[in-house]
């Protein structure tokens, strides 16, 4: 499964706004609310919260992959949003999460869902994707930098 | 020559499966204590987290049991007595018995 497939352009955010970790989750949420697939928006972000009080999703290396499995759509959504400043995600390393992915994935496949994780959290491990998502100007060259890494 | 492996997820039943396959004539075998993947995801790699919600509140451990046979004809037998002594691998969560050709054996008797 390639994230590439799900992304789209109007679902990146290359100057998030927000200087705390719900605040960043809520802004990429957002985004996911406009795609009306959600039917319940306040509830998905709760699954959201809830999932975050877990364990952080904040991976380390200043990326961080806020999600919840839901009942609430039938499809992958995943929203990108870079902070420049960084929002502090109680990462394991402390560092800010830059890089963030907030993904809505249907719990009626929990294959999918591991299929998923393990992938983003492999692709995101190649310097130069994150090179790439650092430096992008646009949402377009963001896009295309994700599908020269998946390739 | 077969490799017969048994996990067992329901580990209270360990002593009652030991004992059925003593009755089915399988006296030597090796029993690892071992854990499932889906616990290690959810406990151990973080990312993984939200599987908690689905494997439970701790990681469930198991035993796995390696043993050799001559040869098959002793499976059915071993179920009979497995499912005489409560062990009904057909109940969620109670194990899965494999058995696979032991190509190469090397050991004592080899």
């Amino acid at each position: 499964m390639k994230v590439i497939n799900f992304m789209k352009t109007d679902m990146i955010c290359l100057d998030m706004k927000s200087k705390d970790k719900e605040g960043s989750i809520r802004e990429l949420g957002e985004y996911i609310r406009k795609t009306g697939e959600v039917k319940d928006h306040d509830k998905f972000m709760r699954e959201v919260f809830e999932r975050e009080k877990l364990v952080t999703t904040g991976i380390g290396n200043e990326l961080a992959i806020p999600h919840a499995r839901t009942n609430l759509t039938d499809k992958f959504l995943i929203v990108f949003g870079r902070s420049t400043a960084g929002v502090d995600f109680e990462s394991f390393d402390k560092r800010p999460a830059k890089l963030i992915f907030l993904m809505a994935i249907p719990s009626k496949n929990i294959d999918e869902y591991l299929v998923i994780l393990a992938h983003l959290t492999r692709i995101l491990k190649n310097e130069e994707l994150l090179k790439g998502l650092y430096s992008a100007e646009t949402n377009e060259e963001a896009i295309d930098i994700f599908k020269k890494a998946e390739e | 020559m077969e490799l017969l492996i048994f996990i067992l997820n329901k580990e209270e039943l360990l002593n009652d499966v030991l004992a059925a396959f003593v009755e089915a004539g399988i006296t030597k075998g090796t029993i690892i204590h071992s854990e499932g993947m889906g616990g290690i995801l959810a406990y151990d790699i973080p990312v993984f987290a939200g599987l908690r919600q689905l494997v439970g509140d701790s990681k469930k451990h198991n035993k796995t049991i390696l043993t050799l046979i001559k040869d098959d004809s002793v499976i059915p037998e071993l179920k009979k007595i497995l499912l005489g002594a409560g062990v009904d691998l057909s109940q969620p969560g109670t194990g899965v018995l494999i058995s696979v050709p032991a190509k190469d054996v090397m050991n004592q008797k080899s």
